[in-house]
């Protein structure tokens, strides 16, 4: 449909553009009234919030997209992610060859992810493959059901009170840069979701699999049609989208408390990216969750306490422009 | 003819069941008047009435015209809020008698909900689906976070302890706010019934099944919407109001997201768009909340949970919808 996708595109990046300038021109304004350490580190806040939301709202928008589900528990996998890799860290001892030490931070950011897509993997085998011919509100339905249950589980295993994950031995201390000094496990948490954002997108752009996924957005029945394997398909979407909610919730937790309603806080936000962005768009959970991180960090500056309402702002003026989200397809109902 | 009579009878075992479900709601009281149970089950039960007159509402939005909302909390919090800070100030600041400040809050609880849902309902019935669930769960979060931040009039964290219960017709005392209750509900289910069976009623219903016809056939689709909307946000309103008198106290949690959830997972345990099954869901969750946690702490939610997910997968049309099933199958075959 060539015809009816180019002034749709134009639209999306006016409204891209439109937005880039507004935040350009709140910028200079801010520059003009706080001084630049206060402003960059605040800025950079808020990029590591919107990195973490990246990673957490691009599983949710593959699901929404592809399976047409909409999965609450989604923040719960991601708690799981941080409980497993706080057990994990916990269990696993530095390995030494030589004078090179590897953290047991890292078996952790490698071992919880591969649980929780497990994990994923089940719950969509077992429970939500069976309603995908109902409609989209019975998944949230649903996974709301899991959520209660996942969420007692985690409690039973790891208890309520919340969980100290140490900062690993490479990520203490400052880093001076240059006009300040920032946490230099913050800054690692900005570079590896960055990395692992990039890589998410080459995997879709570079890899066939990637293609389907992109393809099975936009007509399920003709990928089916083409003899795709659609029910395998939708099983290895659904974990890889847990596995990146347990990265997130393996590098955060360092920086915030692991508690068991860590996920019902950041599920919120993942939904407002995914409403703001448009269901099914990895483009749109990567603006839609910038927006959101950076609109939070410099509302904290000008309006302290009600930050979260810029939020609340942004996303309604989107959706009264765009009913489907920024990127989003008219189509999915 | 053999139709029409199967009908009568069909009707009589209705009418039947209703005085029995009326008879015995009628003489609850007295079981505690007699000491058969503690006077904690009387509170039980009204909390039960309370929220089966906000399921009522909720069902006329996602049962009837198809909207499900993920914010409906906020008319609840609303509603309990303004009814907390009139009985709080209402004789001192505005000179209202004691003695009729739950009338004039019931007023002005739905009033403001009404409010609010214009304003909210207008933005919201723009979006269709999932994301009409999302922007109603968005809205509700903006409303829990003025609660938390806005100290000075909603106490913050704290919420506001120690409300004076109005002494009208004495429902400050729990037997008479009881039958106060029980007549509400009886009151909004036969106008909510009424609702449903009107043209109004069946035009929201052509909505659900087929908006796209129903734009067609020359409906303001959009203007029915936002009607629904409205009135099922001044329902809820109204119990968040009567939460209050009873409660005593009110707090944030109200505008909780978990409240939405859990309004829509008892709505989904009776059955959506049966009326009396979503308040049917309401009493099992909110007895089973209470039985359960007393002597298993906190597991109820996953034996909830788990009973939830089962009903969703196996049985949508939930408890009314597994009772036609069996209904059916117990008929004998011709």
């Amino acid at each position: 449909m060539p015809l009816t996708h180019a002034p749709k595109k134009l639209t999306a990046y006016g409204a891209w553009g439109m937005g880039a300038i507004g935040l350009v021109a709140l910028f200079v304004w801010l520059l003009s009234a706080y001084s630049p350490a206060t402003l960059v580190t605040q800025l950079f806040h808020g990029l590591i919030t919107s990195m973490v939301l990246i990673l957490i709202s691009s599983g949710l928008t593959f699901v929404a997209g592809i399976l047409h589900v909409i999965n609450i528990s989604h923040g719960v996998l991601y708690a799981l992610g941080a409980f497993l890799g706080v057990s994990i860290a916990l269990a696993a001892s530095d390995v030494c060859v030589g004078s090179v030490c590897v953290e047991s931070f890292w078996f952790a950011l490698i071992g919880a992810p591969i649980g929780v897509g497990i994990v994923g993997a089940l719950l969509e085998r077992f429970t939500i493959s069976h309603i995908y011919s109902r409609d989209p509100i019975y998944s949230l339905l649903l996974t709301l059901g899991l959520t209660l249950i996942l969420t007692r589980i985690i409690e039973l295993i790891w208890g309520t009170d919340p969980l100290a994950f140490s900062t690993p031995a490479f990520g203490k201390g400052l880093v001076n840069l240059g006009f300040m000094y920032y946490p230099t496990y913050r800054l690692f948490v900005l570079l590896a979701s960055a990395v692992v954002v990039a890589v998410t997108w080459l995997f879709l752009r570079m890899t066939n699999f990637g293609l389907i996924m992109r393809a099975g957005v936009y007509d399920p029945q003709i990928v089916s049609a083409l003899g795709i394997n659609l029910p395998r398909i939708f099983t290895k979407v659904f974990a890889f989208g847990a596995m990146l909610a347990a990265i997130a919730g393996v590098i955060v937790s360092p920086m915030r408390s692991v508690a068991p309603e860590m996920g019902n806080l950041v599920i919120i936000d993942a939904f407002i990216v995914l409403v703001i962005g448009g269901m099914g768009s990895f483009r749109g959970a990567v603006i839609g969750a910038l927006l959101l991180g950076i609109s939070q960090s410099l509302g904290a500056l000008i309006v302290p306490g009600f930050a979260q309402i810029m939020v609340y702002v942004v996303m309604v003026a989107v959706l009264l422009v765009r009913p489907q989200g920024l990127f989003g397809e008219a189509q999915l109902h | 003819m053999k139709n029409a009579v199967q009908n009568k009878s069909f009707h009589w075992s209705v009418a039947s069941a209703w005085l029995l479900v009326g008879a015995i709601l009628l003489f609850v009281p007295l079981g505690a008047a007699l000491d058969w149970y503690s006077h904690f089950y009387i509170n039980l039960v009204i909390k039960i009435f309370i929220f089966g007159i906000f399921l009522l509402g909720f069902d006329l939005l996602a049962g009837y015209t198809g909207l499900v909302s993920f914010g409906h909390a906020m008319f609840f919090g609303l509603g309990a809020y303004t009814t907390g800070l009139l009985l709080l100030n209402g004789e001192s600041l505005l000179g209202i008698p004691a003695a009729v400040s739950i009338l004039t809050a019931m007023l002005l609880s739905v009033l403001v909900c009404v409010l609010v849902g214009v304003l909210v309902g207008f933005l919201s019935i723009r979006t269709h689906g999932v994301y009409f669930i999302f922007i109603t769960l968005a809205f509700a979060q903006f409303f829990h976070l003025l609660a938390f931040q806005w100290v000075d009039v909603t106490g913050g964290e704290n919420g506001l302890p120690g409300i004076p219960p109005s002494t009208f017709l004495g429902i400050d005392q729990y037997v008479n706010y009881y039958y106060f209750v029980l007549a509400l509900l009886a009151g909004c289910y036969l106008l909510i019934r009424r609702i449903v069976h009107s043209p109004f009623g069946r035009t929201l219903v052509g909505i659900r099944e087929n908006e796209e016809r129903m734009k067609f056939l020359g409906y303001n689709v959009a203007r029915y919407k936002w009607a629904a909307f409205i009135l099922s946000g001044a329902f809820a309103g109204l119990a968040g109001a009567l939460l209050t008198q009873s409660q005593r106290y009110v707090s944030t949690d109200l505008f909780e997201w978990l409240t939405s959830a859990e309004v829509i997972i008892m709505t989904w345990l009776g059955g959506v768009g049966t009326l009396i099954g979503p308040v049917l869901g309401g009493g099992i969750v909110i007895f089973f909340e209470d039985f359960f946690s007393s002597w298993m702490a906190d597991n109820w939610l996953m034996i909830m949970g788990f009973v939830y997910v089962m009903f969703v997968l196996f049985s949508p049309r939930g408890l009314i919808g597994l009772f036609e099933k069996l209904k059916t199958a117990l008929r004998p075959k011709r």
